[in-house]
């Protein structure tokens, strides 16, 4: 199954998602890449009707998410009535897909611990 | 840096281009504008801002063919590119230009034809503006990033769906008396939201917004023509000068940001557009401010310094800013209403400011406006551009 990564200084050891040329904090330009994965706590979301054509939902579920290391990333969300603050736990499953070509990135579903 | 000013401004009507090509729409506001500054070949620049014309409109060089087509060879041309921010990158270019003393004269264009592929299409090709790993494949589109943005800023600040209506009520309202408006329709607030049949007239979008809180997609073009202090002296018309500018970028990743509910690069751009022309918020009599989503409306009257932060939907519905209000915003009828063609945008807000300020805004036209100011954003705030413009004399 496919990653989607984060990014640890190996200078300052800050967290950042997605990848940049250097880090925010210290400047260094020398990452390890680590599994964006764990628990997450719910920033915000939206219900979004106006989709591509790439996607047959009626509507999708889009949410902005903070990892327990600080980081932050958007996914999907698998969770029927979500709320701002509620405890997330993630996985990474298809997201997208056009033609032939499917797209892994960060689901989102309610957390049972 | 020399003084630049406008002498000339046009526009097309926005909405559907029909049978126009994107060159139709932009030579027509060029030509406009050519006229109402009484210049023929005298147009030693031209910049022409468009956002999606190689996706849209199998079409590139947009800027050569534009010189092409007005005949004002072999005047240089430049196609400027920044997203929803285009039009105030390519009068920000076209200002540099001429107040760098490389040129005395230039013609600024803003131009999009969105109509030519279906709505889904247009959602998509705007939405290619996110990030592309973090944000696009994920089925991102700007409603969705305004949506999200939205519901923080309501929670946070105490704004209902009733002030979200307000903002569409008013640029609704001011767009009935601007004839180049995309949209001439009045809304009510019972319509948007109360009445049982809102549910279908004003569908969710990208939750909390609905329909109404959204731009319509939409066709047209706008231009401007700037030049030296002493051409526009000579020409014997209104003197509007670029007071100053200011741009800022932010986090590509709208999740990256430290507060999502900051409009960082709004607050920036506005601060370097003041302070490089030596005013402050409350000098400014109009403003025409970048309400793709009405949320955007408020916040940026907040980031722009008018409004204390949090203050905004409480000044909206005070009335001061209706076009009778304090500080008129929108006017024009704003990307609400008189619409939101990509490219043409940020030139259009500079249109209807140098015609407030020039005294020939028509119906709409305010009471003697000394000082305007403009925002336009681009991505979901990773790139803004403001301006400060003056009526001289």
């Amino acid at each position: 199954m496919a990653e989607v990564n984060a990014y640890v200084c190996k200078g300052c050891g800050a967290v950042a998602y997605p990848e940049h040329r250097c880090c925010r904090a210290c400047g260094k330009t020398r990452f390890d890449l680590v599994p964006l994965e764990g628990k997450a706590t719910l920033l915000t979301f939206t219900r979004v009707y106006n989709l591509s054509l790439a996607f047959e939902e009626r509507y999708i579920t889009l949410g902005i998410v903070e990892f327990e290391s600080g980081v932050r990333a958007l996914g999907r969300l698998a969770v029927d009535e979500p709320e701002i603050g509620m405890k997330l736990s993630s996985h990474v499953a298809p997201v997208r897909t056009e033609g032939y070509e499917t797209y892994e990135g960060l689901w989102f579903s309610r957390s049972s611990g | 840096m020399r003084d630049v000013y406008i002498i000339g401004a046009g526009m097309t009507k926005f909405g559907r281009a029909g049978d126009w090509t994107l060159i139709d729409v932009l030579e027509y506001a060029a030509a406009q504008a050519l006229k109402d500054a009484d210049l023929k070949d005298d147009i030693e620049s031209v910049f022409v801002a468009n956002m999606g014309a190689g996706l849209l409109n199998h079409l590139s060089g947009v800027g050569s063919a534009m010189v092409d087509r007005l005949c004002l060879w072999p005047a240089t041309a430049e196609t400027v590119e920044n997203g929803p921010a285009s039009g105030g990158s390519a009068v920000k270019v076209g200002t540099m230009a001429v107040g760098s003393g490389a040129v005395d004269t230039a013609l600024v264009i803003g131009g999009e034809v969105m109509r030519s592929v279906t709505g889904w299409e247009a959602t998509d090709f705007v939405a290619t503006l996110s990030h592309p790993e973090a944000e696009y494949i994920y089925g991102v589109t700007l409603p969705s990033l305004a949506g999200m943005f939205a519901r923080l800023y309501m929670d946070k600040y105490g704004i209902t769906p009733e002030h979200l209506a307000m903002v569409a009520i008013k640029n609704h309202q001011n767009a009935m008396k601007n004839p180049n408006a995309h949209i001439q329709q009045t809304v009510s607030m019972e319509g948007l939201l109360h009445r049982p049949e809102a549910v279908v007239n004003n569908p969710y979008v990208a939750e909390p917004l609905r329909m109404f809180d959204c731009c319509p997609v939409s066709d047209g073009a706008a231009a401007v023509i700037l030049c030296t202090k002493e051409i526009a002296e000579k020409s014997g018309k209104p003197m509007v000068r670029v007071a100053g500018f200011g741009q800022a970028t932010d986090t590509h990743a709208v999740h990256e940001r430290k507060d999502p509910t900051e409009l960082t690069a709004v607050r920036l751009a506005a601060e370097r557009a003041f302070g490089m022309a030596g005013r402050k918020p409350a000098d400014v009599d109009v403003a025409e401010l970048h309400d793709a989503f009405t949320i955007l409306e408020i916040a940026e009257s907040e980031e722009a310094g008018f409004f204390d932060k949090g203050t905004g939907h409480i000044a909206l519905e005070n009335g001061e800013t209706r076009p009778d209000g304090r500080l008129p915003i929108n006017v024009s009828g704003g990307l609400k209403a008189r619409g939101h063609p990509v490219g043409a945008t940020g030139v259009a807000q500079v249109v209807e400011i140098a015609w407030q300020l020039a005294g020939k805004a028509g119906e709409r036209q305010l009471d003697d406006p000394r000082v305007g100011f403009t925002c336009n954003f681009g991505g979901f705030g990773n790139n803004v551009l403001c301006f400060v413009f003056e009526r001289e004399g």
